[in-house]
């Protein structure tokens, strides 16, 4: 390892981290601005030419407010709940291949790793709502928690069937298997089942059961203010991006674009390939925020413990059996 | 809740090791083939560094909305909310035991995740074989024998299911 490759990749580090907060702030003012056309409304427009200044106006506000931590919470669990569901959100990008040689790092292990970091973010909701000593995000944590492993389940099942065909673990390999034809094309029903739970996994709606304003007042982040409730809402929104990357990367294929464009620009036509996809997925969350009603807790889990997971489970049968008649 | 994968996972996190000895020993008996894929990706240092960055981005938030941020606690704003009523007892009590049945039918299902996962690394190789592999593809019974294995996991859903614990009212 030369001085010359660590500081090529502090680099690297650095410019994932300043685009990815960028795309995080701008996404939340992309988000309001779609549910609200949506929805008929205008939405934020008035901070900067269409509202572009708006989430650097936001960002400045949470910086300068004030923090009130409940006499009650347990301080230390407090304060580390919103730093671990911020760190294990970020970790995963650090796996994620954007072009075939612009990425961090490639692990043998990446879904492996992915699957475990993202549930590691379960413990930053759970420690929250236990910490705040209130009963409202007590609630939510519970909730939370037996949703994010319930859906993980389904996660990890659908993630089996891009395994199946790709035989490796590396994000990088399963891209470069991609070539001729997507995964999402022999793999609907993983990919379908993939989206579904990613949703249900970034706690968005309808399945943002732990933070269901009508039951919970806020959820989990109810006793959070300032840059703590900034940190979690970071959060948040890096695990959408994560999980539209990530949906990219299994079933989209990756950096590829589609055969008729030809490989276009070196290098620039795989990064804008890749980005729009992402946007794509994005998109998808945002349309579906939009458009559906939020699910009621029991269905929610009756939702995951017998359609998606059966479904999963048959999704690798049937794929099993293919690759294993088929040479 | 601890999950399976998560330990499994970061039980193999081993950081900075490209080449372990094991991987050494091993070469020598002619599988450098079959290990030169496992042991090149893995550049576990760089996600450890990525995280450190993470950890110096949340430190520099809280930072520096700690040094601007105004500090004036009074006994109102220190009191947790509870829609403006006066807040009453702990809020540690007991809760639903159906999380727990929730944890335990999880902790079943992610353990079986962590045994199917090696099997689809490894389903082309079992049932076609390598050049670079030495023991005998073993054909369709790869599969008939991962459906065997989702057959008894059918089972203890379709137990969990009659018991009840998969419903929420």
């Amino acid at each position: 390892m030369s001085v010359i490759e660590v500081v090529w990749m502090v680099a690297k580090i650095l410019i994932v981290f300043v685009v990815l907060l960028l795309a995080m702030a701008y996404l939340t003012l992309v988000e309001r601005r779609f549910v609200a056309w949506f929805q008929w409304r205008i939405g934020p427009n008035r901070v900067g030419p269409l509202g572009l200044i708006q989430p650097i106006a936001d960002g400045v506000k949470l910086l300068f407010k004030q923090e009130l931590i409940p006499a009650k919470a347990d301080k230390f669990v407090y304060f580390l709940a919103p730093a671990i569901s911020l760190i294990a959100a970020f970790a995963i990008i650090s796996v994620i291949p954007i072009t075939e040689h612009f990425y961090i790092a490639d692990v043998n292990v990446a879904i492996l790793l992915v699957l475990a970091i993202s549930s590691l973010g379960t413990y930053g909701i759970i420690f929250a709502g236990w910490s705040s000593g209130s009963k409202y995000p007590l609630v939510s944590g519970l909730r939370a928690c037996a949703q994010m492993i319930s859906y993980e389940l389904a996660l990890g099942f659908a993630v089996i069937g891009v395994v199946l065909m790709a035989g490796t673990f590396s994000l990088r390999e399963i891209v470069l298997g991609q070539e001729h034809i997507w995964y999402f094309i022999p793999q609907i029903l993983g990919f379908i089942v993939f989206l579904i739970a990613g949703v249900a996994e970034a706690n968005r709606a309808p399945f943002d059961m732990p933070e269901c304003e009508n039951e919970l007042v806020a959820g989990y982040h109810t006793e959070y203010s300032a840059m703590k409730f900034a940190m979690f809402y970071l959060g948040e929104y890096v695990a959408v991006i994560n999980v539209g990357m990530l949906a990219t990367v299994l079933f989209l294929g990756g950096w590829h674009g589609p055969a008729i464009f030809g490989a276009g620009l070196i290098g620039l036509s795989n990064l804008f390939w890749f980005i729009l996809k992402t946007c794509a997925v994005i998109f998808f969350f945002i349309w579906i925020r939009a458009t559906l009603p939020r699910f009621r807790y029991d269905q929610l889990m009756r939702f995951g413990w017998m359609v998606l997971l059966p479904l999963a489970l048959l999704n690798i049968i049937i794929t099993a059996g293919i690759r294993a008649f088929i040479q | 809740m601890p999950s399976g994968i998560g330990v499994t996972c970061f039980a193999g996190f081993k950081l900075g090791v490209t080449r372990g000895p094991q991987a050494t020993a091993l070469l020598h008996l002619g599988m450098e083939k079959v290990l030169d894929p496992v042991y090149t990706y893995m550049d576990y240092n760089w996600v450890a560094l990525f995280i450190v960055g993470a950890f110096v981005l949340v430190v520099i938030c809280l930072a520096l909305a700690a040094v601007l941020r105004p500090h004036r606690p009074d006994f109102a704003k220190l009191t947790t909310y509870e829609c403006g009523e006066q807040t009453i007892g702990s809020s540690w009590i007991r809760f639903n035991t159906r999380y727990y049945v929730i944890a335990l039918m999880f902790l079943v299902f992610d353990v079986d995740v962590v045994f199917i996962f090696p099997w689809a690394v490894a389903f082309r190789m079992l049932t076609f074989g390598d050049t670079s592999l030495y023991f005998q593809p073993i054909g369709p019974a790869a599969l008939w024998e991962m459906i065997a294995f989702l057959g008894i996991l059918l089972v203890a859903w379709l137990y969990a299911y009659k018991r009840g614990a998969l419903e929420w009212v």
